[in-house]
């Protein structure tokens, strides 16, 4: 009886660890969304994780904002057929689709970052923090959600919008808003962010959105719009404050000038073993075995690089003594061996000609500085800076008949890079100077397509040059349909796994799935 | 005094319950006045078939005239009567009644009083030995009816003192069990025969023990002795065509590694989808992909006494949440009472790779044929490069498939003593085994120790065991990425054969290229012979049990296990392997432990003669706890100190060390009733508490209940002498699973780290990363299953079958959602399957006698079809055409395989302008179906090209003796399986970049020299290279696993020697296969039931030849 009374205990003694406390295990090596979000510091780290998301999306952002148009093109490599080349390939020549890698990834971080600040805007507003604070985390995340939103409106068109948090599977699958109402809610997040970021006042600045980088993306709205009246003051604002040009044009760049005066917006990098390094330079240059006669570092580019390569049609457009396209493109010169390209010396672009026995391959010198590790530099890249602010004045002056108040605003930029001040009177004529002027001045940073299209000149202009591409005959590799530009490639297709997902998501027009 | 009145019957029913001890007395009463029986003039006539001895009273009682006073406990003792008389005397009738029964009588009056009989004790001694005279140790003699009883020593001898009358036992495990009664003499010989029947058995089961003939579920068991002929570095590999429905797969010849074994096809999306192990009644810690610290990759085959897989759930429902896909219990040796013993068992064997399969690549001269042909075709303009000017010069070149592989050998020394005690027995077993990979530079050593003791105590009624085994094991790149497309094996492959891997000097060559050709960077040769990917597995399995009597059929027994398993890794790539690439070096270390509690109460007993009752309770919790690690890092300054103190980068966001636990309680019950041995029943219940799962769902039942028949103990089946043994049965379940891969907290919304730089600082990110999700439950499978066990022709034949059906509800997975809303997935039950299948298997003993021949065949047709799916209805194959092979579907089966259909070559301009055409489409390009009729080929075009899940798994068994000699054959298959050769995409590459195939030869190259029509022409066309029914190929195959020829030495007449036996043998004999490539079992996903049946070049399958030997000292 005993010994029963004894196992009667060992059962209850299990028994009574069939509580609750034995299942209930919770992570020890993170937090989670319940145990998260209750401090300050816990906000700050969870607005960071918004801002993380602008890295992923500048990674392919070259793809469509520079490879889709007249700036730049591709290394043509018949070897390599792998989808990553080919992908930036059909985005170039206007053959993309719906599976396409870097359109989709580009959704994909957008919409990741947009969700980050999601989790911050609505989880703050119960919290106990020092109100100042909650303003500034408030008007980042609706800095980011907005610059997130407008980079995914003129890129798609009509997309999803998420204004909360998505906590469940039901509200996951929204459907695409009218592009109106997400403009809509762009301008009214970044006009919140407006009264709440402060001014930025020392140089370099920290990297965050202040409220300079909230007035010209609500300017770049509004140009977008052609809403010309409400971006002028919006930009005269930007003019007040405490931006500058940098002397040089080379020296926007330059690495001791991150965040600098001209700078009013850049994705951060950093290179080291942090995982915050900028590895785009090493898409943009040729395609090699051994990279240290361009970079310095030794690494293999023949599947990575050769990509955002600038265009004849580009570098021939830059006027005379422009030091912009010194600054902006370098031409690696070496020979072929065995069909790779060896490069022997980086040589300057200006009035090259390639000596007897070596070719000379352009490529991208603004992000080109020294580094110590392969596919890790330290470079900004730059999203707004003061130049365009300059531009954009010149530009909606311009649009509201007011060309001669336009003509300061360009010239400051052009006598900066070394030409001749325009006094173009003629708006319409002044129009393509100004442009121009864009192209130029911005090339490479992502603006040249979405110039294209908000300008209505991207069907004209892409045709002509995919005409000329075809016509030079070096280009054989180029596929019939290529280049057959129409209203349907002023969008991107909405990402097939989208709509595959959820089925009620529409495609854009003319996309075939 | 009246005591048998027929109305008086039920009251004497309740009397005998309730006033036992009155009857006791009375009894005693009445021995005591020692009355003389005398002779009776009464006669009595009685026809009866086996009958309750009360009713034969009753009858005596009417005939007679004579009351009959027996104790009542005594009544259910006497066993059932048959008995035909006609007026025989009273005296003869009632000797008959009671023959072989310690039961006496005695006449007073007219009473006949039937008490027990006063026995005296008597000395037996005696000798048992086997068939051909060896003296069998260990053999368990019993009193039959008491629990006294002896073993049998080294010399197969024995002594007991038993009351006279009484009828010994002789029972040893695969021997018949023999009775035989104490009469006058003293001393019993015994010669025990081996069991051919397997009825007798006993079959370890879900927390116990069942005789075969009482099984209600579908359970498959294999002793070890079937297996030694299999000389192997894992016991997976062994059980390769053995069972019915138990699908064993080797998917890569990768040293090391475990082989998958999946039951009845069990799936899963998100786990691993193989079985519970269960050893020695401890569960161990689940495996990942064949390897590291769980599952029974560490195991020394030597250990082994059996399996039992459990493939149903009404026998497996006692392992409620985890028994899903089926359980396998694993026994292991231990030494048996009264025996010592030593044995060595031991093997070496060569491992070759075959000719046949090899992949048939170009050789130099057609390979530069071929590119010269392509620059004529394809660059016009282009200059012929001087390598491909003069193919002739080439010849056969070099050959980079071949210089990865070396002929092997394998090995095995295991040593094991076995000391059984009268109250203690204990055994050891040390072993080394080694595996070179027949690739270079790739090998796997396991060290093993194991070490079980029993001790009985307290007069018998409690025993204690522990076992701890130990192991060590060391694999050198034995986990390398060998088996996908351009990694090493594949990436060698298409090497220009132009170039070679090493210099006439031996040293390392340049990496190997060719004009036009895509540079990898990497000298694969090279790279293989190089790289340090070093694992290292320490694991300690132990468990303690203690088992207490404390009443008659009550017991209770408490089993505490650990398994704990430590890995470290460490990896070092040197900067020479991988052109203008920096040395890379990791250290990772894992470390998991895993205790478990199980208790249990067991009650048997009997009541009323007729109803066997074996009733369970227990408790059991279970809890793991993982710590991992990861250093990485690279540039070093130099390859000769391959630590990452030496390593100058350590990127930050590649280093980590994090934990995580699960935990599992659960309470189970389960009764066992049997009326008279032939009407079965079980019922069982299980309520498991998982840690993983949302919080309202943390708990499930998991109930089993099943039911069998045995005909054959009918009365009226007697008539059929053919059939010896006819049992059907019926079972349904409801188990479980709770894997959720390598994330145990998948419900919650996790946060995630986010970093970004703010002034020129590191600043630390941190928000969720995934969704919560509260209604995360259990997958639950229903499995319905009847069965027929039948034995034919005097234990000739004995046959099986089995029809199941399951659904598995409630399939846990990542569920696809927009990446629109922040979030890839969300992890859910998400699917519904339906799996159902028939399974055979027959045993038949073709000759006896001195040549012996036995058969055994199983053959399994599993069906499955997906019910149900969440948006949006299917799984894979629909976001890239390349490389992705599979589509689930609601509809259809699991993992269909989903392309497009290849209809040849645009042959001439003609076709080209009829299309359909493709983007990319030229004359000679590759020509798909226009599925949808819309005159292009778009991602639309695609649909289901094949079905890899195999029509019907077969596994066919021969053994023959004679004599000293023994030869067993194993062949195993799978019969209507498609496969898809996934390296095609790259070895019938067009685009002049990689070495290729030789049937490239007929492609297209003009119109006027258009090939055989079914290759295109070297053109970039990534369209050929997508998935399409081309890859597609007939996988039915059919294997001989093993064949070995067995010679016993005759050494009875030496001192120490038991037995020596030598044996050869040939694993992977042979393969009957279509399929092309080097084997068709290969699969990239092994047999993951949503991803099967797809080859990219993996780690090849070897044929080993092996010799080996057995050693019994006494």
């Amino acid at each position: 009886m005993k010994t029963i009374l004894i196992l009667l205990c060992i059962f209850s003694i299990g028994i009574t660890s069939c509580n609750k406390d034995f299942l209930d295990l919770n992570p020890k090596d993170k937090a989670t969304s319940e145990t998260f979000f209750k401090t300050e510091a816990q906000f700050q780290e969870a607005l960071t994780a918004s801002y993380y998301y602008l890295r992923d999306l500048y990674f392919y952002d070259y793809v469509l904002g520079e490879m889709r148009s007249d700036n730049t093109h591709y290394d043509y490599y018949s070897q390599d057929r792998g989808n990553s080349a080919l992908y930036r390939e059909q985005v170039a020549d206007f053959t993309d689709d719906a599976i396409n890698i870097h359109t989709n990834t580009l959704w994909i971080a957008a919409y990741k970052g947009i969700s980050k600040a999601n989790v911050v805007i609505n989880r703050i507003k119960d919290v106990e923090i020092a109100d100042a604070a909650k303003n500034t985390i408030t008007g980042e995340a609706k800095f980011l959600r907005a610059f997130y939103y407008y980079k995914l409106v003129r890129y798609y068109g009509d997309v999803p919008l998420y204004l909360q948090e998505v906590g469940d599977t039901d509200q996951a699958f929204a459907l695409r808003t009218a592009s109106t109402e997400v403009y809509n809610s762009i301008i009214e997040d970044t006009k919140d962010a407006i009264q709440k970021l402060p001014t930025s006042t020392t140089f370099p600045q920290s990297g965050r959105a202040s409220k300079g980088a909230a007035l010209i993306l609500l300017a770049d709205v509004y140009m977008t719009q052609k809403k010309y009246a409400e971006a002028e003051p919006l930009l005269k604002q930007l003019t007040q404050m405490n931006y500058g040009l940098q002397p040089n044009y080379a020296d926007v760049y330059a690495l001791g000038n991150k965040n600098g005066k001209e700078s009013i917006f850049e994705v951060q990098y950093k290179q080291g073993p942090d995982g915050q390094q900028n590895p785009l330079l090493y898409h943009f240059i040729p395609k090699v075995s051994n990279s240290t006669n361009i970079t310095g570092v030794n690494t293999n580019t023949i599947t990575s690089g050769g990509f955002n390569t600038p265009t004849s049609d580009l570098i021939s457009s830059y006027e005379p003594n422009d030091t912009r396209l010194d600054a902006s493109i370098a031409i690696a010169e070496g020979t072929l061996v065995a069909g790779t390209f060896n490069p022997e010396r980086i040589k300057s672009s200006v009035n090259y000609v390639a000596p007897e026995g070596k070719i000379g391959k352009p490529f991208i010198k603004k992000y080109l500085h020294a580094h110590t590790v392969a596919n890790n530099t330290d470079d900004n890249w730059p999203v707004y800076r003061y130049a365009e602010v300059l531009l954009f004045m010149a530009e909606c002056l311009n649009e509201q008949g007011k060309s001669s108040e336009a003509l300061p605003f360009l010239n400051l930029v052009r006598v900066r890079a070394g030409l001749p001040q325009s006094n173009q009177n003629n708006p319409v004529l002044l129009r393509g100077v100004i442009d121009h002027e864009r192209r130029i001045e911005l090339a490479f940073e992502n603006k040249r397509w979405l110039d294209l299209v908000r300008s209505g000149n991207a069907i004209k202009v892409m045709n002509a040059y995919g005409a000329a591409l075809k016509a030079s005959g070096q280009h054989a590799y180029l596929t019939p349909n290529s280049y057959m530009v129409t209203s349907k490639h002023l969008l991107f297709p909405i990402p097939n796994r989208e709509r595959i997902i959820n089925t009620l998501l529409t495609q854009n027009p003319g996309y075939l799935f | 005094m009246k005591f048998y009145e027929p109305d008086f019957y039920r009251h004497i029913k309740v009397y005998k319950l309730i006033l036992v001890m009155k009857l006791i007395v009375i009894l005693m009463v009445v021995g005591f006045l020692q009355v003389n029986a005398k002779s009776f003039g009464q006669k009595v006539t009685l026809a009866e078939t086996d009958t309750n001895i009360e009713k034969v009273f009753n009858k005596i009682r009417r005939q007679t005239g004579y009351n009959i006073l027996c104790p009542a406990d005594l009544l259910s003792e006497i066993a059932r009567v048959t008995i035909n008389v006609k007026n025989e005397s009273l005296d003869l009738v009632l000797k008959q009644c009671f023959q072989g029964q310690q039961i006496g009588y005695s006449i007073y009056k007219d009473m006949i009083i039937v008490k027990r009989e006063a026995l005296k004790d008597v000395s037996v001694e005696g000798r048992v030995v086997d068939k051909s005279g060896n003296p069998l140790p260990g053999v368990t003699v019993k009193v039959k009816g008491t629990a006294v009883a002896v073993g049998t020593n080294d010399q197969g001898r024995y002594s007991i003192t038993v009351p006279e009358g009484s009828v010994l036992v002789f029972s040893f495990v695969g021997f018949v069990t023999q009775e035989v009664a104490v009469k006058v003499s003293t001393t019993i010989n015994v010669q025990l025969l081996e069991d051919q029947q397997l009825l007798s058995q006993v079959v370890v089961v879900s927390y116990g023990t069942q005789k075969r003939r009482e099984l209600t579920g579908s359970v498959a068991t294999l002793k070890a002795d079937e297996l030694k002929n299999m000389p192997v570095f894992n016991i997976s590999q062994q059980l390769q065509g053995k069972m019915a429905g138990v699908q064993v797969n080797q998917s890569t010849g990768q040293p090391g590694k475990s082989l998958d074994i999946r039951i009845r096809g069990a799936m899963s999306f998100k786990g691993q989808a193989s079985p519970l192990y269960i050893v020695d009644g401890q569960p161990l810690a689940p495996a990942v992909s064949g390897n590291g610290t769980g599952g029974i990759s560490s195991i020394n085959p030597e250990d082994i006494e059996s399996f039992t897989v459990l493939k149903d759930a009404a026998s497996s429902a006692l392992y409620g949440s985890r028994a899903a896909n089926g359980v396998v219990l694993i026994t292991t040796k231990r030494a048996k009472a009264g025996e010592t013993q030593i044995d060595f068992n031991s093997f070496y064997g060569l491992q070759v790779l075959p000719q046949h399969g090899r992949p048939d690549l170009m050789n130099g001269t057609e390979f530069a044929t071929f590119m010269q042909q392509y620059y004529q075709d394809e660059k016009p303009g282009v200059p012929m490069p001087v390598e491909y000017q003069n193919p002739e010069q080439y010849g056969e070149g070099y050959n980079h498939y071949d210089i990865l592989f070396r002929n092997a050998p394998i090995q095995r020394y295991a040593l094991s003593v076995f000391s059984g005690k009268e109250k203690s027995s204990t055994n050891v077993t040390a072993g080394y085994s080694e595996m070179a990979g027949v690739l270079k530079n790739t090998n796997a050593k396991l060290f093993n120790l194991r070490i079980n003791s029993d001790f009985t105590l307290l007069n018998d009624n409690a025993k204690i065991g522990f076992s701890v085994a130990p192991s060590y094991k060391i694999d050198h790149n034995a986990r390398l990425n060998t088996d996908n497309t351009r990694q090493i094996i594949s990436g060698a492959l298409l090497s220009t054969p132009l170039q070679p891997d090493v210099n006439p000097d031996g040293s390392f060559a340049p990496v190997p290229t060719s004009p036009n050709m895509l540079n990898s960077g990497v000298n694969w040769y090279r790279y293989l012979m190089e790289t340090k990917d070093d694992y290292k597995t320490t694991r300690i399995l132990g468990n303690a049990y203690g088992e207490l009597n404390l009443l008659k059929g009550l017991k209770f027994k408490t089993q505490l296990g650990v398994d704990m398993g430590g890995e470290t890794r460490n990896n070092f790539i040197p900067s020479t392997s991988v052109a203008s690439k920096l040395a890379v070096g990791r250290y990772s270390a894992t470390n998991n432990s895993v205790w478990s509690i199980d208790n249990t109460l067991n009650y048997q007993t009997t009541l009323s003669e007729d109803h066997h009752l074996d009733i369970l309770v227990g408790y059991s919790a279970q809890k793991f706890n993982q710590e991992h690690g990861l250093v990485e890092g690279n540039t070093f300054p130099s390859d000769d100190y391959p630590w990452l103190n030496q390593a100058l980068v350590k990127p930050a966001n590649l280093n980590y060390s994090g934990t995580m636990d699960w935990s599992i309680n659960s309470l189970m019950g389960r009764l066992n009733y049997n009326y008279k041995g032939k009407y079965l029943l079980q019922a069982s219940l299980r309520r498991d508490g998982s840690s993983v799962f949302g919080p309202d769902k943390k708990i499930g039942y998991f109930p089993g209940i099943s039911a069998g028949w045995i005909i054959s103990d009918e009365h009226f089946f007697k008539t059929v002498p053919a059939i010896s043994y006819l049992k059907l049965r019926a079972s349904y379940g409801v188990t479980g699973n709770n894997d959720l891969g390598a994330d145990f907290y998948s419900w919650q919304a996790q946060t995630g780290t986010f970093n970004y730089v703010f002034n020129n600082t590191l600043v630390s990110g941190r928000s969720i990363s995934t969704l919560q999700n509260n209604q995360l439950a259990w997958e639950q499978t229903k499995t319905f299953d009847v069965g027929i066990d039948m034995n034919l022709f005097n234990e000739r034949i004995s046959f099986t079958y089995d029809y199941y059906s399951k659904l598995t509800d409630g399939l846990l997975f990542d569920q696809p959602i927009p990446d629109n809303s922040g979030f890839s997935s969300i992890v859910a039950n998400i699917a519904s399957v339906k799996l159902w299948g028939h399974e055979f298997g027959i045993n038949t003993r073709n000759l006896i006698g001195d040549f012996k021949w036995n058969t055994s065949f199983n053959v399994s047709f599993n069906r499955n079809k997906v019910t149900e799916l969440v948006t949006p209805g299917f799984l894979g194959g629909r976001t890239t055409a390349f490389d992705d092979y599979w589509s689930t579907e609601v509809g259809h089966p699991l993992g269909m395989f989903y392309g497009y259909v290849y209809d040849g070559v645009f042959m001439n301009d003609a076709e080209l302008a009829a299309g359909p055409r493709e983007a990319s489409s030229l004359i000679g390009t590759v020509r798909m179906k226009d599925l949808n009729g819309d005159g292009i080929i778009t991602f639309a075009d695609r649909t289901f090209i094949g079905n890899p899940n195999p029509k019907a798994l077969f596994g066919f068994t021969n053994d023959f003796s004679y004599k000293q000699f023994d030869l067993s054959m194993v062949m195993s298959g799978e019969l209507g399986r498609d496969m898809i050769d996934g390296s095609i995409a790259y070895t019938e590459n067009l685009d002049g970049v990689f070495n290729v195939s030789k049937i490239l030869a007929n492609r297209w190259r003009s119109v006027d020299n258009p090939g055989d029509g079914i290759i295109p022409r070297t053109r970039n066309t990534p369209l050929a290279r997508a998935v399409n029914s081309r890859f597609v190929q007939n996988g039915s195959y059919l294997t001989c696993k093993n064949i070995a020829l067995g010679y016993t030495i005759p050494v009875s007449k030496m001192k120490y020697l038991k037995d020596i036996r030598l044996f050869g043998s040939v694993q992977q004999a042979f393969v009957i296969t279509s399929y092309k490539g080097m084997s068709p079992e290969t699969s990239i996903s092994g047999l993951r039931g949503w991803q099967l049946g797809v080859d990219k070049t993996a780690y090849p399958v070897p044929r080993t030849f092996a010799f080996g030997v057995n050693i019994k000292l006494k």
